[in-house]
């Protein structure tokens, strides 16, 4: 599966507390988005949210009703860690300095994402993002 | 070019997106998303390599 954007905590804790930014960027996604049918394949879920993500988002103060929207929105989907990805993900931590940044950066360089949307994209180097 | 169908709308938050905001954001992806293949590629491929460095 590949999604359009994958959320890292500042996307989902900015989506949380009514970015207008957030809200365009997933408008757009949704526009994309057509549900699975029989005929059909559809376009599946376009927006990817690593549980790392919403997890560090909430213990940061991000409101869980809002969070809860994010996550019930059709175009977009919670991701839990893959277990083959711990080490990566592991050193992905220690070099950009959370969980939840570690699993967006490697969504999007393993290709499973096209792009990072985020409120720090210089701390993802070189990797595709939007800035919040 | 297809019609530009976008309209203000207030999102499942109550936040009002605007379509102007909206064609913004659409530019911001494509912008991301027409980057040189190149460039991205290596940008991936740096990033895998520090990781999978890291975990020798």
């Amino acid at each position: 599966m590949t999604y359009r954007l994958v959320l890292d905590a500042t996307a989902v804790a900015a989506y949380a507390a009514e970015s207008i930014h957030v809200g365009e960027v997933l408008a757009e996604a949704g526009d994309e988005y057509r549900p699975s049918d029989p005929d059909d394949g559809g376009t599946g879920p376009l927006v990817c949210v690593p549980v790392a993500a919403v997890i560090a988002a909430v213990l940061a103060g991000a409101d869980h009703d809002r969070v809860a929207v994010l996550l019930g929105l059709p175009h977009v989907s919670a991701a839990a860690l893959l277990p083959g990805d711990w080490r990566r993900i592991a050193n992905g931590a220690d070099l950009l300095g959370s969980l939840d940044r570690a699993c967006a950066a490697l969504d999007q360089a393993t290709g499973r994402a096209g792009m990072i949307l985020t409120a720090e994209p210089d701390v993802y180097g070189g990797l595709d993002t939007i800035r919040i | 070019m297809a019609p530009d169908h976008r309209t203000d709308q207030v999102d499942e938050r109550g936040v009002l997106i605007t379509a102007e905001g909206r064609r913004r954001a659409r530019a911001q992806m494509d912008a991301v998303a027409n980057r040189d293949p190149a460039e991205r590629e290596r940008a991936r491929r740096d990033f895998l390599a520090r990781l999978d460095a890291t975990a020798e």
